[in-house]
């Protein structure tokens, strides 16, 4: 405890508000220059983050009367700006936080029933909501983002990294993206467009996995769904295995051998073939009782 | 290429008395409530397959198809929104994957000249504003189709297209302006 | 600019209905009909083998032994009968961890906004339907390495559904801590 304490350098800025002002307007401006991690927590309410060219971190924040205070503390390469309620803070609204943060920050953000939207920050990123979407816009290599009822979606601009990203009840949108992605969603769509993705994994229960113009000639990809369908549409210079199953679903593919059943007793159908010339690319394709359709880009 | 499209006339729709309990029942594997919903919608997710696709037989195979799937997906309708925007969004998505799925066929159709679109009609034919957009390339028309007819934003077309929100603008423009010289030649003005 | 807006002005006032040329309800019902059939006959295989599993195990005497099983039934989980993991080699440490999972997963859903509750279980309800499918194509095809496959990914799935109500959950949680 004590040695936490050591590490609250400067500003534990208690903004103690009354209980009689709803919605009051609060500003800040930090020194960010040499805190490359910003964390922000807002239980109840949105929070955008956008990434300029300063070394400051400028918090413009709508608190709602059941807000005690904004904590904002320093804690040793990190800055926490945490909005704090009173206990009975249902009745009340929430906070609303716009802040601005150099581009380069690696940024942390939790809400509950919050949405979360972040534009052009592009240090690491780990954003989470429960109720809300989280939406980023960033070239930064490392994302993580999931929230329970809510979309996700996450537009790079080609930049090459790790990104994982999840929702229970919304969709999962990846547009931009390089590199390693996992996407999971339970009764939403994944869909991942205009990438080039090397390592893909995708999972859903009753939603579908779309992937359009998504990954590079020699990638790995997994996915599975239970009841939904699956489509991709691997790079034309794809060199690989292809391994497709499905129970009670159909599979379509616009090129290659025509998919066999399994088993002759029973439903189910399976599509294994190599394309293209010897290459290391490989795709797994299974639903249960959703369909497969496989296509090449143009 | 000329579509044959009898227009339903103002709401002719029959409304689904007591909708909420129709879908309950559907969802429970009715087909008879589920016939009664096709019966009142129909119409409406044929006239947004034939813009869409531009094509009778298309437009009838994605109507087919989105009933389908939505009877998959009742279970999951919650009342959020309206029954006919649920079962729209189901079509439109219904569409724009069969045209992904086998975009070289479909593109054979769509990518037709407007001039041909609109043979068979007589010069002295009052243009139809349907057979225009039937004539416009398939990325130009569906967003012209989603904007334009449909009302939908920049931002939500792109999104259920899948496409940037600029790249939906720039579309919306070509179509336009392709639309307008269409217009134009028809009224023989230039 | 004028033929422009009026262009425009045309297109929202298109009639909302154009009238398909034919009736496509028979191909669409006898889609339906089909899908249904299909579920039906697996999902009565599914449950004869169900009842006589439940008979059995009414008819057993009842077990001091602690040890774990999949009996555990959640109030609004769909229950995971042992027919259903029958073709399915999990060791003692697996079940138990499920076990655990599931007895937690209650509590937890309960803390879930309504409609993602919801739709976790009609998912669960999925995925444990699609587990007696292809526990059935199994029974009639045991040497079948893809069925078995497809069986894995049904209970992986179901794990990561359990996982993520567990993982909201404790993030909820520990953001609720400032309040």
């Amino acid at each position: 405890m004590n040695q936490l304490n050591r590490f609250i350098i400067a500003a534990t800025a208690a903004l103690a508000m009354t209980s009689a002002h709803a919605d009051k307007r609060i500003e800040r401006t930090i020194d960010c220059s040499d805190k490359p991690l910003v964390h922000v927590i807002n239980a109840i309410g949105d929070i955008e983050v956008v990434g300029k060219n300063t070394d400051t971190c400028r918090l413009d924040a709508w608190v709602s009367e059941r807000v005690q205070r904004i904590d904002i503390k320093e804690r040793g390469d990190r800055i926490k700006i945490e909005v704090i309620y009173d206990k009975d803070y249902k009745r009340g609204g929430g906070t609303t936080l716009e802040l601005v943060v150099p581009k380069d920050i690696d940024l942390k953000v939790g809400g509950v029933s919050s949405s979360v939207e972040v534009v052009d920050v592009n240090g690491s990123l780990s954003l989470q909501s429960v109720s809300g979407d989280v939406e980023a816009t960033s070239s930064s290599p490392k994302i993580y983002a999931t929230t329970t009822s809510g979309d996700v979606e996450i537009y790079g601009e080609g930049q090459d990294g790790k990104f994982q990203l999840s929702s229970t009840s919304g969709s999962v949108e990846a547009d931009g993206l390089a590199g390693y992605l996992t996407a999971s969603a339970v009764s939403g769509g994944v869909e991942v467009s205009d990438s080039n993705i090397s390592y893909g994994r995708f999972e859903v229960v009753s939603g579908s996995i779309e992937a359009t113009d998504a990954f590079s000639p020699n990638s790995d990809v997994e996915a599975e769904a239970v009841s939904g369908s699956i489509e991709v549409t691997l790079n034309a210079g794809f060199a690989g295995t292809i391994d497709v199953t499905t129970l009670t679903g159909r599979i379509k593919n616009c090129f290659g051998p025509k998919p066999q059943k399994t088993s002759r007793y029973g439903p189910g159908r399976t599509l294994s073939f190599e394309h293209g010339d010897k290459g290391d690319g490989r795709l797994t394709a299974s639903s249960i009782n959703g369909s497969v359709y496989l296509c090449l880009d143009d | 290429m000329l579509l044959t499209m009898s227009a339903t006339q103002g709401n002719q729709r029959q409304p689904v008395t007591g909708e909420t309990d129709t879908i309950a029942r559907a969802a429970k594997g009715d087909t008879r409530a589920y016939e009664q919903l096709y019966r009142a919608y129909s119409g409406r997710v044929y006239a947004l397959c034939l813009r869409m696709t531009a094509n009778q037989q298309a437009a009838e195979d994605a109507t087919q198809d989105a009933f389908i799937q939505a009877w998959r997906k009742l279970g999951s309708f919650r009342g959020d929104s309206a029954f006919s925007s649920w079962l729209h969004r189901i079509a439109v998505n219904v569409v724009l994957s069969d045209m992904r799925r086998s975009k070289r066929e479909i593109a054979g159709l769509s990518e037709m000249p407007a001039a041909e679109a609109e043979s068979g009609d007589s010069d002295a034919h009052l243009p139809d504003i349907e057979q225009a957009i039937a004539g416009l390339p398939a990325r130009a028309r569906h967003v012209f189709v989603l904007v334009g007819v449909y009302g939908y934003t920049h931002e939500q077309a792109a999104k259920t297209m899948d496409i940037a929100v600029g790249t939906c603008k720039a579309h919306l423009h070509r179509a336009r302006q392709m639309l307008a010289d269409q217009l134009d030649e028809s009224y023989g003005r230039n | 600019m004028d033929e422009t807006n009026d262009m425009m002005a045309r297109a929202a006032a298109l009639p909302s209905e154009i009238a398909p040329p034919r009736d496509l309800w028979p191909g669409i019902e006898s889609a339906l009909e089909t899908q249904k059939n299909d579920r039906w006959q697996w999902r009565v295989a599914a449950s004869v083998i169900a009842t006589s599993a439940l008979i059995g195990i009414l008819l057993l005497p009842p077990k001091e032994d602690k040890s774990p099983g999949l009996a555990y039934i959640p109030t609004q989980v769909p229950t995971l009968d042992a027919q259903l993991v029958r073709h399915m080699p999990f060791d003692d440490s697996y079940i138990l961890d499920y076990r655990e999972a599931l007895a937690a997963l209650d509590d937890q859903l309960a803390a879930l906004p309504e409609g993602t509750r919801e739709v976790v279980v009609a998912n669960l309800k999925i995925v444990r339907a699609s587990i007696a499918d292809i526990n059935q194509a199994i029974d009639n095809d045991p040497g079948n390495v893809q069925l078995r496959q497809l069986l894995q990914l049904a209970y992986r799935q179901e794990m990561a559904i359990i996982s993520m109500v567990r993982d909201s959950v404790t993030n909820a949680e520990q953001i609720r801590t400032s309040i």
